[in-house]
């Protein structure tokens, strides 16, 4: 039977939600806990995929058919590299506070597992709109799973949610919040125990597939 | 071919993307630097609003910046100026960061560092502080008109001391301003506490200055007289002036031309607080100067300026005022009419508690007699209270007269002392009989204190300086079941008395000999005065380690019941204490009893009880000024 | 003294994986077996002290002098890339013992974020790990000597760890990667610690 051809929007859903890189395929972990302490350097983290994503991913699309397949992985990670480079710098230039937080993991999105994945796996096979949909998707499905984690994290940790820079809201007062969860440890706890529940989601689902 | 692809595809795109990344970096450079440069010198930017990143900021080298507390200059040309300076606060350095514009406008104030009290002299460092200097004159500035810290005197005083000193640099420097000489500022101080434009007339040489601290006196338009005065604060050379108004005479300005003290405690003498306690000052209410922790310092100055206002009343309002000096010297000479000589012997004779000095007067080479100045316990049971008297004694062996000196006890009630009257009652009597000396009314204890000590005295005089045995009445004689209540433990007892100086509370001192005759302690036959002149006779043993054995009251004649009642008290008349006051002195040492003499008078019979106490503890020195049996 | 102390903190206090959260993926995925950790633990330690070296070098005597610090990353990356890319080469040529040993694992470490990690913060961010700007090449190269072998020590006890877990029941939708997260918070936790002897 032949394949069908995904429409653009299925190919953006895949990511946001059936193959979410964080919950899903666990891509990527490293950001995830890292930098998952509050809201804030979550989204911050989030837009820096997004945007090294749909554009390398796009980029590599453009050029797949003139690269050697000898060399390139090569050729991807200094796209990549590039990209974040670039990134970085614009960061640094217009959000440094944020770009403070972030640290050595701004620079660490080219060893992302995630954009290396993506571009060896669609973009090297795809259009550049279909690969440009593809990183949008996953990059918004990372963004999401990480703010997700971020917001546990920050909310019964710290007792707050901060949006950006100075808007924050405060909601747990310090007698009630769980420290721990904003120490590095926390975030295994956060994270081990969402995906459980996901997974505790998903199997109900898949049993009831295999009854009907 | 396959190679070459590869290798021109490789070099594409890493040219590529390094073109991309190379513009993408110009463009951000310039705005990272920035970023930096302002987080390196947020406070530089929070002083100075207008400083962009593209200024040099690098601090000025040429200028010298000694005496003016600044640690670094930066000229922000076209711009304006920031200083950063340092001054000592309560407790700490405090540095702070200002701004001025090039109208001479600060632009703003910043506490970098500070370790001072939290919530007093830290609130400098509070953001809510800072506004008010923004918009600022330095005129205002240096004058200090700015709202303080609440409770924090010291540090804000600083502040405003430092600010004033780096506007004073900052005026001479871009301001065109003239740097204040010396002789300049000392003509403004001296305005400052007279009148700005005055004639001043260096009198100095019409005076004798000599034995004073003044070093100068000046006439200000012939309204108002200014000295010059040396004092010595923690460290000397105190340099200050004061003004005196030559109409009503008051002081009314004082400035400090120099001073070497601690910065905070010492220099307070500069801050405009201390020193506008004198505008309008009474010129005998100098003691009433104050607000200062530095009670050296401000001792030096209250020292100099009462001598300054007794040489002021002498020559401009007529008053002579007696000097300590003076009334020492004219009582001594009430006392001793014809000496020409006071020779010191205290150092040559054995130590009396009581005496501190001690004269042999002379009238050219003949003897007239001993003066002896006394310091001893007054006679209030409250609070601990002093008695200073000069006593004489003439080589006839009679008192030549008695000149209280000082006192603390009750207010109002030991005046009469210090009448001659008084103090020649003890004229003429011989120092080895019975005194006839006038009693004060209202003070009974206060007589009886003195009259004690004028006879310690006599006794000194006639044992430790002749060298004789005083002239002691009859040892009275107590059975030895008697003395065995004092002493319990002992089977006999042997007078010892006369082997020691006589002291009139004491009648008669034992041995207190056991079985085999050997000194197991002593027991002290002694007598007190109760209410209204009763007589309380008492035997109290000690042993040789000066522990106390019992205090045994043998006999009294106590009129009132309350008194009387003190030595059989069984807890329910419920006006004594619970345990009897009279086991106080019980099983204790005679040092504690002096070091420590922690035992309260039990009121309505408080002169019973503290005359008690008065003579114990009179027995507990006697017994180790005597060294009996070897006591320390 | 303070090489121990580098090294102490590097090895235990802000381990890599449960502090500082690099190389997660080939932590939670290759550490499944004590002798595949041992493996891989053992090549990374290779890779993370001798790309560490070498990247301080080209930092400090090529980037620094000719200002082109913010390219740190692009050559990073194709250092470490290229240096693996030149082992994995050298050990199959030369040792095929150890080739079937590490040789499976090095192209993965290209992708381990430890390695680019510890090379940009013994550089750009060496501030934050030596309160200095100019640490010493032996300071650098023991603290990636202290990190790799914490990795290694992590990775070897997590393997033996999840080796023991395997053998008993465990609720369906904890199974593999929520367990071995929770497994990590409670070794984060103990190593948590160390944090009081440095």
């Amino acid at each position: 039977m032949a394949r069908k051809q995904k429409t653009i929007k299925e190919i953006f859903t895949n990511g946001l939600v059936v193959q979410n890189p964080v919950f899903v395929q666990f891509l990527g972990i490293c950001p995830t806990l890292a930098v998952t302490k509050s809201v804030e350097s979550a989204l911050g983290m989030g837009a820096g995929v997004v945007f090294v994503l749909v554009l390398s991913n796009l980029a590599i699309s453009l050029i797949r058919n003139f690269v050697p397949r000898e060399v390139r992985i090569p050729i991807y990670i200094v796209i990549i590299a590039s990209l974040v480079t670039v990134l970085e710098m614009f960061m640094k230039a217009f959000v440094p506070d944020l770009a403070t937080s972030l640290g050595t993991f701004l620079s660490l999105i080219v060893v992302n597992c995630l954009i290396l994945g993506r571009a060896e796996a669609f973009a090297s096979k795809n259009g550049p709109l279909k690969s440009a949909a593809d990183g949008l998707g996953m990059a918004i499905g990372f963004t999401g799973g990480i703010v997700l984690i971020a917001f546990f994290r920050e909310l019964l940790g710290a007792g707050t949610v901060t949006l950006w820079g100075d808007i924050a809201i405060e909601l747990i007062p310090a007698d009630y919040q769980v420290g721990i969860l904003v120490q590095a440890a926390g975030a295994f706890l956060v994270f081990g125990v969402i995906v459980a529940q996901i997974n505790k989601f998903r199997l109900g689902r898949a049993e009831r597939n295999e009854v009907i | 071919m396959k190679h070459l692809n590869i290798i021109i595809t490789l070099t594409l795109v890493v040219l590529i993307s390094s073109i991309g990344v190379y513009f993408v970096e110009d463009i951000t450079t310039p705005i990272i630097d920035a970023y930096n440069i302002r987080q390196a010198n947020l406070a530089k930017f929070e002083v100075f609003p207008e400083l962009e990143a593209t200024d040099d900021i690098s601090p000025e080298e040429d200028y010298d910046f000694t005496g003016t507390t600044i640690t670094e200059l930066i000229i922000v040309d076209g711009k304006g100026y920031i200083y950063s300076a340092e001054f000592q606060g309560f407790q700490s350095i405090i540095t702070y960061m200002i701004g001025i514009d090039l109208d001479g406008n600060l632009t703003g104030y910043k506490t970098l560092t500070q370790g001072d009290t939290p919530g007093l002299g830290a609130e400098i460092a509070n953001p809510d502080f800072y506004p008010q200097f923004i918009g600022l004159s330095t005129d205002d500035a240096a004058d200090g008109n700015i709202d303080g810290i609440g409770g924090s005197t010291i540090t804000t005083g600083g502040l405003i001391g430092s600010l004033n000193k780096v506007i004073e640099f900052h005026n001479v420097e871009f301001e065109g301003a003239v740097a204040e000489t010396p002789e300049m500022r000392l003509i403004r101080l001296k305005e400052e506490i007279t009148e700005v434009g005055a004639t001043f007339t260096d009198v100095s040489s019409d005076y004798d200055l000599t034995n004073t601290p003044i070093t100068k006196v000046e006439k200000a338009n012939d309204t108002a007289v200014i000295y010059t005065i040396t004092a010595e604060g923690y460290y000397p050379g105190i340099l200050y002036l004061v003004a005196f108004d030559l109409t009503t005479n008051d002081i009314i300005g004082f400035r400090v031309i120099e001073h070497s003290e601690t910065p905070s405690i010492g220099d307070v003498i500069d801050d405009e607080t201390f020193q506008a306690q004198f505008d309008d000052l009474d010129q005998d209410e100098v003691d009433s100067i104050g607000g200062s922790t530095a009670t050296v310092t401000l001792g030096g100055i209250k020292t100099t300026l009462e001598e300054v206002v007794i040489f002021h009343k002498a020559e401009f309002q007529g008053i002579v005022v007696e000097t300590e000096d003076m009334k020492r010297d004219r009582l001594w000479l009430e006392l001793f009419p014809e000496a020409t000589e006071f020779r010191d012997i205290y150092r040559d004779y054995t130590a009396h508690h009581d005496i501190e000095e001690a004269y042999e007067v002379y009238n050219g080479a003949v003897y007239l007699g001993n003066l002896y100045f006394v310091i001893a316990d007054g006679a209030s049971y409250s609070e601990e209270t002093y008695v200073e008297f000069y006593l004489g004694i003439a080589a006839d062996k009679t008192f030549t007269g008695f000149r209280m000196w000082d006192d603390n006890e009750t207010p109002g009630r030991t005046n009469d002392f210090y009448l001659n009257e008084y103090g020649d009652s003890y004229t003429g009597d011989n120092i080895e009989e019975e005194y006839i000396i006038d009693d004060i009314a209202g003070s009974t204890l206060t007589n009886n204190i003195l009259q004690g000590l004028a006879l310690d005295v006599a006794v000194y005089h006639i044992e430790v300086y002749l060298g004789l045995v005083f002239a002691r009445p009859e040892n009275k004689e107590l059975v030895d079941a008697d003395l065995r209540l004092a002493y319990p433990s002992a089977s006999s007892f042997n007078s010892v008395y006369d082997d020691y100086t006589y002291d009139d509370h004491i009648y008669n001192i034992y041995e207190a000999l056991d079985g085999s005759d050997a000194v197991i302690g002593y027991v002290y036959y002694g007598h007190a005065e109760g209410y209204t002149g009763a007589e309380i006779e008492f035997a109290w043993g000690v042993d040789l380690t000066g522990l106390t054995q019992k205090l045994a009251i043998l006999n009294d004649t106590e009129s009132w019941e309350y008194a009387q009642e003190w030595r059989d008290y069984d807890g329910s008349q419920g006006y004594w204490p619970d345990t009897p006051w009279i086991t106080n002195f019980d099983n204790v040492l005679f040092s504690d009893l002096l070091s420590d003499p922690d035992i309260d008078d039990v009121a309505n019979v408080s002169t019973t009880t503290e005359n008690m106490r008065i003579v114990l503890e009179g027995i507990a020195q006697y017994h180790s000024d005597e060294s009996v049996g070897g006591a320390g | 003294m303070e090489y121990i102390a580098i090294a102490f903190g590097a090895i235990f206090v802000n381990n890599v994986i449960l502090n500082q959260f690099y190389g997660l993926c080939p932590f939670l995925g290759v550490s499944t077996k004590k002798s595949s950790a041992l493996s891989m633990g053992m090549a990374v330690t290779f890779v993370i002290t001798f790309s560490t070296m070498i990247a301080f070098a080209i930092y400090n005597f090529v980037l620094v002098p000719y200002e082109i610090t913010y390219l740190s990353t692009i050559v990073f990356i194709l250092v470490i890339a290229s240096f693996v890319q030149l082992v994995e080469m050298f050990i199959k040529r030369f040792s095929s013992s150890l080739y079937s040993a590490l040789g499976v694992y090095l192209p993965l470490i290209t992708t381990n974020c430890a390695v680019l990690g510890v090379a940009i913060d013994v550089t750009v961010n060496s501030q934050k790990i030596f309160d200095t700007t100019t640490p010493t090449f032996w300071m650098v190269t023991i603290y990636a000597l202290g990190i790799s072998l914490g990795y290694a020590l992590i990775i070897f006890l997590f393997s033996a760890i999840r080796e023991e877990m395997d053998a008993y029941p465990i609720k369906r939708n904890w199974e593999g990667i929520p367990i071995a997260l929770i497994t990590a918070f409670i070794m984060a936790m103990i190593f948590y610690g160390f944090g009081g002897i440095v």
